[in-house]
């Protein structure tokens, strides 16, 4: 089994070493990367049923005891988002393969997936780890690859929100290592576990010094995954990039610093203690303002892609609101809408790439009739923007309807208020969407008998498809999921 | 309370510096001096590390030891950290090359404005 975590850690990283060796041969190198991170992703697959069977897989690099070196945590946990992250980036870039030559130039095109296999190691890494200073470092990566996304395309304004992307992340890389090294000072160890054991004796009479810790720590996180009022470098940067980047960026990455706190919340400090610092109402409270304010300021945009981009920091809302419940049921309904979250938003990204590759519309005035011209990319825009809303029979509807059984659960009832408001403010901009591009006054209405799926390259169509597709399936039959993710929470509750 | 002062000197320092660094960032419109800000909350977050390690009458953690030596962990997290602020830098310095070959310039309130002199999305623009 450690054979089959270190290719699968490695795999990514050897072919992104080699993969400027063959730059004169793009397309390969795109479809090699789209099989590698395939590859992983099935492996991550292996990884996961053998850690539901046998309990998690512990590794440790650079010493021989967990205490000084890094170590590595395979949990039912851990696995499960590594299989999500490395399937739905796999499908990213199955449609990246056609797609990415109309925003970056053929002889970068190397770059573009040397820098996206780099990004899935450093997130892989992330997922897995059990030390802070090796989330410092990991997360550096990811911000590193995660701007260079950005910056490939070389457009004035990509060049500006990289930079401003770059600096706000690496303000929150240094608040979050201020919290870390607090967090050494207090316990003399950067071992996640270990630190939660030494921060219980002295959580009461050192609980300023923890307080300043977890304060730094979960805003410069906060920075990193773009929770409300430190949101600001997200819509020019996710807008601006590349179609699979901003899939990439807005379903996945953001995703991936969520897990680090996660981690912080639950390993680390642990449910008791982050009661006793009074995070959890921190937590609900911003994660309410998030949700609301992210869904306004996506009301008054005119790009489809900035409306996207809006509706990614209401939906980190939701999954803060999950967190600040400190309970199973609200960890199991945060992690769900991740997942959720992940899909539709990588395939509401996706499909409005098939908009802008196929007819180069990208304003919200621009949808009139694309139901008829794009029909199988406006059906899953669809179902997504749906799904987003919260109708029932898409994942959506699922996520929103466990976060409102968690907080009833935990008697913070008003918040439900609140998701049903903010759920209200979607439909305020999905719908309108929507009833253009089948509705709005169109000459297309006379060719209904007509109607051909649109001309795109099949690779674009089919991971569409597939986001598509699950979206309903997992709104449909959740049930299997839900058996992953009882196995996940329990493992983060119960320590790791 | 001057020498509590002088006994937590490291910590205040590396405060004031991270400070320094931030008031740096924000104050300036000049991409640069930003870059530098950066560099400086870089070091500061650095200083308060290695001051972490710090023993004292500690010698050089060097094998055959005798108590008390110095931490060593600490400084060669440091040294994780300098590469990681280096080619954060490298990264950033690249990006203004950029910006300043399209803009022709290195402020960001001059940026701002030949921005807003255009429509916010250039490349895709085609009204229908």
């Amino acid at each position: 089994m450690t054979n089959i975590l270190l290719s699968h850690l490695l795999l990514p990283l050897i072919s992104a070493a080699i993969f400027p060796l063959i730059h004169e041969r793009p397309r390969l190198v795109a479809w090699l990367a789209t099989l590698i991170t395939a590859a992983t992703a099935i492996l991550s697959a292996v990884l996961l049923v053998h850690v539901t069977a046998n309990g998690s897989l512990r590794m440790v690099f650079s010493s021989t005891t967990s205490a000084i070196g890094i170590e590595l945590v395979i949990s039912s946990f851990s696995a499960l988002f590594a299989l999500i992250i490395t399937s739905i980036t796999s499908l990213i870039l199955l449609f990246s393969i056609e797609n990415v030559q109309r925003d970056v130039e053929e002889d970068r095109i190397a770059r573009y997936y040397t820098i996206v296999l780099v990004l899935v190691f450093a997130m892989l890494v992330l997922m897995y780890t059990n030390d802070l200073f090796n989330a410092y470092v990991f997360m550096a990566i990811v911000a590193i690859t995660a701007t260079a996304l950005v910056s490939i395309k070389q457009k004035k304004e990509n060049f500006m929100a990289s930079f401003r992307y770059l600096i706000l992340s690496e303000i929150g890389s240094l608040v979050y290592l201020l919290g870390v090294a607090i967090l050494y000072l207090l316990t003399g160890s950067l071992n996640m576990e270990l630190v939660h054991q030494l921060l219980q004796p002295i959580a009461q009479s050192q609980e300023i010094a923890i307080y300043a810790a977890t304060a730094f720590i979960v805003i410069g996180l906060s920075i990193k995954a773009a929770v409300f009022p430190l949101h600001i470098w997200l819509p020019d940067a996710h807008a601006s990039a590349p179609s699979s980047s901003s899939a990439l960026l807005s379903a996945i990455v953001i995703k991936v610093y969520l897990i680090v706190l996660i981690k912080f919340l639950y390993v680390v400090l642990g449910p008791a203690l982050v009661t006793q610092l009074s995070l959890d109402r921190y937590l609900l409270f911003v994660g309410v303002v998030a949700m609301i304010m992210g869904s306004f300021f996506a009301i008054g945009q005119r790009d489809v892609k900035r409306i996207l981009a809006y509706s990614t920091v209401a939906q980190v809302g939701y999954i803060i609101i999950g967190l600040g419940l400190m309970t199973p049921l609200g960890l199991f309904a945060a992690m769900f809408h991740m997942t959720s979250h992940a899909i539709m938003k990588s395939a509401l990204f996706l499909s409005s790439g098939v908009f802008i590759h196929f007819k180069n519309r990208r304003r919200v005035h621009q949808f009139q009739g694309l139901g008829y011209l794009a029909p199988l990319s406006m059906v899953v825009f669809g179902i997504a923007s749906l799904g987003m809303i919260g109708i029932p029979l898409t994942s959506g509807f699922v996520a929103k309807f466990q976060l409102s059984l968690g907080t009833v659960a935990s008697g913070e009832s008003w918040i439900v208020v609140f998701v049903l408001i903010s759920s209200f403010l979607n439909a305020v901009y999905y719908l309108p969407l929507l009833l253009r591009a089948y509705i709005g006054e169109s000459s297309h209405h006379e060719h209904l008998g007509s109607i051909k799926i649109e001309a795109v390259p099949k690779t674009m169509l089919v991971p569409v498809t597939i986001l598509g597709a699950s979206i309903v399936v997992l709104g449909v039959f959740p049930t299997a999921f839900f058996d992953l993710l009882d196995l996940a929470v329990a493992v983060l509750i119960g320590g790791m | 309370m001057i020498e509590l002062l002088l006994r937590q000197i490291h910590f205040i320092g590396a405060l004031t510096l991270f400070v320094l660094g931030l008031y740096i960032l924000v104050a300036n419109s000049n991409l640069i001096k930003k870059v530098m800000g950066v560099n400086i909350m870089n070091t500061a977050v650095f200083y308060f590390f290695v001051a972490i390690g710090n023993t004292p009458n500690a010698q050089p953690p060097i094998y055959p030891q005798t108590e008390p030596f110095a931490n060593p962990l600490p400084a060669s997290f440091i040294l994780t950290g300098i590469v990681v602020s280096v080619s954060i830098t490298v990264y950033a310095l690249a990006l203004i090359m950029n910006i300043y070959r399209t803009f022709g310039t290195f402020d960001t309130n001059e940026i701002t404005l030949i921005k807003d002199g255009k429509e916010p999305i250039v490349d895709d623009e085609h009204t229908t």
